[in-house]
């Protein structure tokens, strides 16, 4: 996808750039925490839930 | 270290303390460059020479809309991965997905439809790159809905694994809709500045 021509100003493109990234890394953070919720939910009867709970 | 190392990836208490661990760095890490591109692009960037400041509304709008489709994707390998497998991390993985994803849908619409107020005076059109991006959103939604509807969960895993991998031939309708159908967004798109995303 041309996301835009590269006669977009630098001062414009970089903070573009940044935001594909940071929300890149922000959809990872995302995924772990509803991930781990996600786990806890489906083991809820397993044991090492306990002591990871405890913990 | 075995090359049997990756066998703890599908070890769910494994996964919880991974994730645990890994969480605050991807955290602090997207806080600090969201941050930092929004600083950039809403006040460092120079107004746009034929849009003025309503380009700006791009910084949300064009990563929204592209983590729609990184999420769908990665939504649908996972959950892939998870009907050829069996690995019930997978199929986690693949549900903690869904609302994520539906959530940067729903931006990409809103933040499109006012610029496309802006630009093209109307909140809705039906054209292909818009249909294509609101069918994802019920994609998400209609996978969402499959899952809390099955109470076996293993059922409610493979069922809506099915649903996510066939929706994926949306995901390439989507990314080339601006070029394969020449509609009005990409007429009205063609004479606009640089900042228009759509394929000018």
């Amino acid at each position: 996808m041309q996301l835009a021509k590269p006669t977009m100003p630098a001062s414009m493109l970089i903070p573009l750039l940044m935001m594909f990234f940071g929300f890149t890394v922000m959809f990872a953070a995302l995924l772990l925490v509803r991930l781990r919720a996600e786990i806890l939910s489906r083991e809820r009867t397993a044991n090492w839930i306990r002591e990871a709970v405890a913990s | 270290m075995a090359w049997t190392w990756f066998h703890r990836l599908g070890s769910p208490p494994y996964i919880y303390g991974l994730a645990a661990r890994l969480t605050p760095w991807f955290a602090w890490c997207a806080a600090l460059t969201i941050l930092g591109g929004l600083y950039g692009g809403l006040v460092l960037a120079p107004a746009d020479y034929q849009q003025g400041d309503d380009f700006r509304i791009i910084y949300v709008h064009a990563p929204s809309a592209w983590m729609s489709l990184m999420v769908y994707s990665t939504m649908a390998i996972s959950a892939g991965v998870g009907l050829i497998w069996r690995i019930k991390v997978s199929h986690a993985v693949a549900a903690a997905c869904a609302p994520i994803g539906a959530s940067f849908t729903f931006v990409a619409l809103v933040t499109g439809s006012l610029w496309g107020y802006r630009m093209w005076g109307t909140y809705w059109e039906w054209d292909p790159r818009l249909t294509s991006e609101l069918i994802l959103l019920f994609l998400y939604l209609g996978y969402m809905g499959l899952r809390s509807a099955m109470d076996d969960p293993q059922r409610a895993d493979r069922a809506s694994a099915v649903l996510a991998v066939v929706g994926i031939v949306n995901v390439p309708i989507i990314h080339y809709s601006v070029l394969w159908w020449n509609s009005l967004h990409h007429l009205l798109c063609s004479w606009q500045s640089p900042p228009c995303p759509h394929r000018c």
